[in-house]
């Protein structure tokens, strides 16, 4: 089988050009409208984010805009909405990276160490179901959850013996809030891969240690995390690399014009700057600093974990 | 079963009691809002209503239903999500077909540009935004479904199920003197048929979960889609006139709030609906979703 596909091969290069382009013609057809709409929708408008450096004018277009340099970055760095925003989009990025990355390995070792099938089962299915749910949904849940008059807010604020307050309009429980709303959308479906690389590790390690008489916890310690250890590193990078992007639904679901000092974060503002206030040019200024640190921080971690003896992301 | 000692027996029953704990806290929202939307106005006010509703009433969903734009964003909603299916699962399955090709020059320069592309993101809202402006898509539904009609991701996960299909079969196909396309659709779509079925699914949730990129190109009221319409029905009132301190309007507010909470919770449970009918046959295929993952570049 694998022998008469390497002489096909070899077959195929000793045949002149012209049959080849005879024989492969369909096949670039095929791949003609995906390439078409690839250049236009994920190319084109790279080259659109040099209204980054225009003054836009909508009138006149993007050709006949003005070129002003580096004029609206300038005004972006000596805003003071742009430290307010950079501070409440890393921190979020931190406790998500923090509670939902960290937890979700946390969470399958715990997942892996179920014995009775069928509950692990259950355990999987329940908590992976929120993944699929809508931030809009999520975002329902959570406002109709914390509002004052919810059972839960009831509940504590009898326990505490305060007056139920609206949870959403105190700006001292916005990150907690929603870093608890990433986790229980997230932390199941984020187990899907440490539990892959788990099952892929061989249960006469295992064995072999029960034998020598470790306990559970040094059993995770020394089979269970090194057996995990690639995909957590790559998995790390792709955060790390994420973390300017806070998404824009979970924030614009969940903040009000109550929060905005600690609700605000790059895609929300983003949104507000660009299609609300149609400042085109100062947006596309945010996005572009967005990306150009995104990537930067892809290629420097990716190069730290190729030092310390990872495979790379890139 | 191996025997255990007594620290393992004991590790597995506070992790088993741990388990349940995270179960119920993953429902726990969702049994909420259904109690919440089966209550009466009366039972939601004075907070009581916890797991089991009080009061039973279908008030809440007789107005949702009923309600005109609601019905209607829902009708947008379904008809969106059913093209936008077909067309991503199209067009990136018969885009990624011809990439399974080894033999195929021009191969790696697509497969690096698609892999540039995915580490680079679209930039950002503005350039995406002219752009469909400029091809005056805007309020329309091509601009949901053409940007995405090639999901990259989804590529690299066709690609390589495409390659891992016996050459032979395709072989027989040539002999007999299918084309390409014939071979493609007679042949390699069948066999493909539990990662179509996967990617379809999820596909479908995904196109079914549109919010951001309906709320900027999509403004028409009357093309509206369930999500942007639920993200308004939630944010309304969420900043209650109680804060103008006036005794009264408080009272008044209350009483419209509480009807809200019901009326909310039905819409937020419509809206879930869809999603949590095919979830069971989601489950089928946790283990594509973890090919997905685990399929790096």
């Amino acid at each position: 089988m694998k022998k008469t596909r390497e002489e096909k091969l070899k077959t195929e290069k000793k045949k002149t050009s012209a049959l080849y382009w005879k024989n492969m013609r369909p096949y670039y057809l095929m791949l003609l409208p995906g390439l078409i709409l690839i250049i236009i929708f994920r190319f084109c408008p790279l080259y659109g984010m040099l209204v980054a450096f225009k003054d836009y004018d909508m009138f006149r277009g993007f050709s006949e805009s003005p070129w002003v340099g580096l004029k609206w970055f300038r005004i972006l760095f000596e805003s003071r909405d742009f430290y307010n925003i950079l501070r409440n989009t890393l921190v979020i990025s931190f406790l998500d990276l923090i509670f939902t990355f960290f937890g979700s390995i946390v969470f399958a070792i715990l997942i892996n160490e179920i014995q009775g099938r069928r509950y692990k089962k259950l355990v999987q299915t329940v908590s992976y179901l929120p993944h699929f749910l809508s931030w809009v949904v999520v975002g329902g849940l959570v406002i109709q959850l914390l509002s004052s008059d919810s059972f839960l807010v009831r509940s504590v604020a009898d326990m505490l013996n305060i007056a139920p307050k609206n949870i959403l309009l105190e700006q001292q429980y916005f990150f907690p809030v929603i870093v608890v709303a990433e986790m229980w959308k997230s932390i199941g479906w984020g187990t899907i891969l440490f539990l892959a690389a788990m099952s892929g590790i061989s249960p006469e390690l295992y064995e072999a240690a029960r034998v020598d008489g470790a306990g559970k916890f040094k059993q995770i310690w020394y089979i269970t995390l090194p057996g995990i250890k690639f995909i957590m590193v790559i998995q790390l990078l792709m955060r790390i690399g994420g973390i300017m992007n806070v998404g824009f639904e979970k924030v614009f679901v969940l903040q009000n014009s109550m929060i905005l000092d600690v609700a605000e974060v790059f895609s929300t503002y983003n949104y507000k700057v660009g299609i609300g206030q149609w400042n085109m040019s100062f947006s596309s200024a945010l996005s572009f600093f967005e990306s150009l640190t995104n990537f930067i921080l892809v290629f420097v971690f990716d190069r730290i974990a190729k030092l310390l003896g990872e495979e790379g992301l890139l | 079963m191996k025997r255990m000692t007594k620290s393992e027996q004991a590790f597995n029953i506070v992790n088993n009691i741990f388990m349940a704990f995270i179960v119920i806290i993953m429902l726990y929202p969702i049994v909420n809002q259904i109690a919440i939307s089966l209550s009466s106005d009366s039972a939601i006010l004075s907070g009581k209503v916890n797991l089991i509703p009080k009061g039973i009433t279908l008030i809440s969903y007789k107005n949702v239903i009923m309600d005109k734009s609601f019905a209607n964003a829902f009708k947008n909603t379904v008809l969106y999500t059913i093209v936008c299916t077909f067309i991503q699962i199209a067009f990136t399955m018969t885009f990624a077909y011809p990439l399974s090709k080894k033999n195929l020059k021009g191969r790696r320069l697509i497969m690096t540009l698609l892999v540039f592309s995915m580490m680079f993101g679209t930039g950002g809202l503005i350039p995406n935004y002219l752009l469909i402006k400029n091809m005056h898509m805007v309020d329309t539904y091509w601009a949901l479904i053409l940007p995405g009609a090639i999901n990259i991701w989804n590529v690299i996960v066709f690609k390589s199920f495409f390659q891992q299909i016996p050459e032979s079969l395709e072989e027989a196909g040539k002999i007999d003197g299918a084309g390409v396309w014939t071979i493609f659709i007679k042949i390699v779509l069948p066999l493909s048929k539990p990662v179509i079925a996967a990617l379809t699914l999820f596909t479908a949730i995904a196109a079914w979960s549109t919010f951001f990129q309906a709320l900027i190109y999509v403004p028409s009221p009357d093309k509206k889609l369930l999500q942007v319409y639920l993200n308004d029905i939630l944010q309304a009132n969420i900043i209650p006139s109680a804060q103008q301190g006036d005794v009264l309007s408080n009272a008044m507010d209350n009483a419209e709030r509480a009807n809200g909470d019901a009326l909310k919770a039905a819409c937020l449970l419509c809206t879930m609906l869809p999603v949590m009918a095919i979830y069971p046959f989601v489950q089928k295929y946790f283990m594509a979703g973890l090919m997905i993952g685990s399929v790096k570049g």
